[in-house]
């Protein structure tokens, strides 16, 4: 029997690339992001695409639209914890383990990925620093 | 305001081009308007900005009727493509003339861009090679700053350079000066990062009007089937866009559980949901015919 792979929404592929340059510091909170009209050019996708990303993300406070000025990277400290992520990301997490524990992966391994994985992080605290002054 | 285009009808030596055309272009949005060679496109441009009268109905700004309103005249720009009057005279001259017919009229800016493109100020346009001649058409439309512009085919035959340069030029204007356009467009692909919606111009109407993004019930699968044939269901409830030997590309225009469930059977040995193009939305509401057409398009080009 097939299982039915489901390749990520073009939105939701957006969606997760403008995180990780968050993430990985290439965005730095407060900056502006291109319009949707501009963006759609960039990423080669449809004006309402983008729309339904940055929607999307707004939501997820992520980013935030001034109007009039344009949208932006959000501040991340500041704002509500969001529990049901919390606890959604905490799931995941331990499919994750379970996968890499049959796939015997150690602990160690596991935790050098989630150390590569933060370095970025850590990136963007500091830049996140550098410009408050 | 909005342009209102209400109930139109058009002969043209008898023939009707154009029967009942409605729709309506609200400030600051990108329209597509698709249709076969010969659909009316022409036709349509020419009849909404007042090049000709229609026969029956109303193009009108809000509730006003476009053609018994000349004051308003400078707020829709339309040249003929490709052929119009301004191959007999430069920049420089048609710059004075456009002047006259239209108040808000950017000179400073239609300078600037004319440098900035290094278009001879002085050179009469039929003298300009074809990508620079889409460039000028393009900065003349904006630069009357008129609210509403009409593009007909503005990619048309352009190479990849020049066609980014306009799409470019094109955003950069709308965001700005939050400028409304119909661009007439056999090239669905092109207009995909362009439009907000587009229209489809069949049969003398407007057939239908497609978004991408809000449609929940077109999926995009890739599959592999088991059999030696084809499942007899996947003919009957999508369209087929590729096949090679085992391997299916296809789109469901009304995607059920029932039909996962199907996929999920033991027929099919690998199944993948793609992401939807607006091209596989322009698909699946036009099943066979658009795949048809767009085998077309794809030799002639």
């Amino acid at each position: 029997m097939a299982q039915i792979q489901r390749n990520r929404p073009l939105y939701e592929q957006l969606m997760w690339r403008i995180k990780s340059q968050i993430v990985s510091g290439v965005l730095i909170i407060g900056e502006k992001l291109p319009s949707v009209r501009e963006m759609a050019l960039i990423e080669k996708l449809n004006p309402n695409t983008v729309a339904k990303a940055y929607k999307a993300l707004e939501n997820q406070n992520v980013i935030e639209t001034v109007s009039g000025k344009g949208t932006f990277v959000r501040a991340t400290d500041g704002f509500v914890i969001d529990e049901q992520l919390v606890a959604s990301l905490q799931q995941q997490l331990g499919e994750i383990i379970i996968e890499a524990r049959r796939a015997s992966i150690s602990a160690e391994e596991l935790h050098r990925w989630l150390d590569t994985g933060y370095s970025g992080y850590l990136n963007l605290q500091r830049r996140t620093h550098d410009t408050s002054h | 305001m909005t342009l209102v285009i209400e109930n139109i009808s058009k002969k043209i030596q008898n023939k009707p081009v154009l029967d009942n055309v409605s729709f309506e272009l609200k400030n600051g949005e990108i329209v597509g308007l698709v249709g076969r060679n010969g659909a009316g496109k022409t036709t349509l441009f020419g009849t909404i900005s007042g090049k000709l009268l229609p026969d029956f109905g109303r193009v009108g700004l809000d509730d006003l009727d476009y053609a018994k309103t000349t004051w308003l005249h400078d707020q829709l720009f339309y040249i003929d493509m490709p052929e119009n009057w301004f191959r007999y005279y430069s920049p420089k001259k048609i710059k004075s003339i456009l002047k006259v017919s239209y108040e808000n009229f950017d000179e400073s800016w239609y300078d600037s861009e004319i440098k900035r493109f290094g278009l001879n100020n002085s050179k009469r346009i039929r003298n300009y090679s074809k990508g620079m001649r889409a460039l000028f058409t393009i900065i003349a439309s904006f630069a009357s700053r008129a609210q509403y512009v009409l593009l007909d085919e503005p990619l048309d035959g352009l190479d990849v350079l020049i066609r980014d340069q306009v799409k470019q030029l094109i955003v950069s204007q709308v965001t700005q000066h939050n400028t409304t356009i119909l661009i007439a467009s056999h090239n669905l692909v092109e207009l995909d990062t362009l439009v907000d919606r587009i229209l489809l111009l069949k049969d003398q109407t407007i057939d239908r009007t497609f978004t991408i993004e809000d449609n929940k019930t077109i999926k995009k699968y890739q599959l592999a089937f088991v059999g030696e044939e084809l499942p007899a269901f996947l003919r009957d409830s999508g369209t087929i866009i590729t096949q090679t030997g085992h391997v299916v590309t296809i789109v469901f225009n009304d995607f059920s559980e029932e039909l996962g469930i199907k996929l999920a059977g033991p027929e099919f040995k690998f199944v993948e949901e793609l992401p939807i193009s607006s091209e596989d939305v322009f698909r699946a509401s036009f099943a066979e015919e658009a795949f048809a057409w767009q085998q077309e398009l794809e030799v002639e080009s």
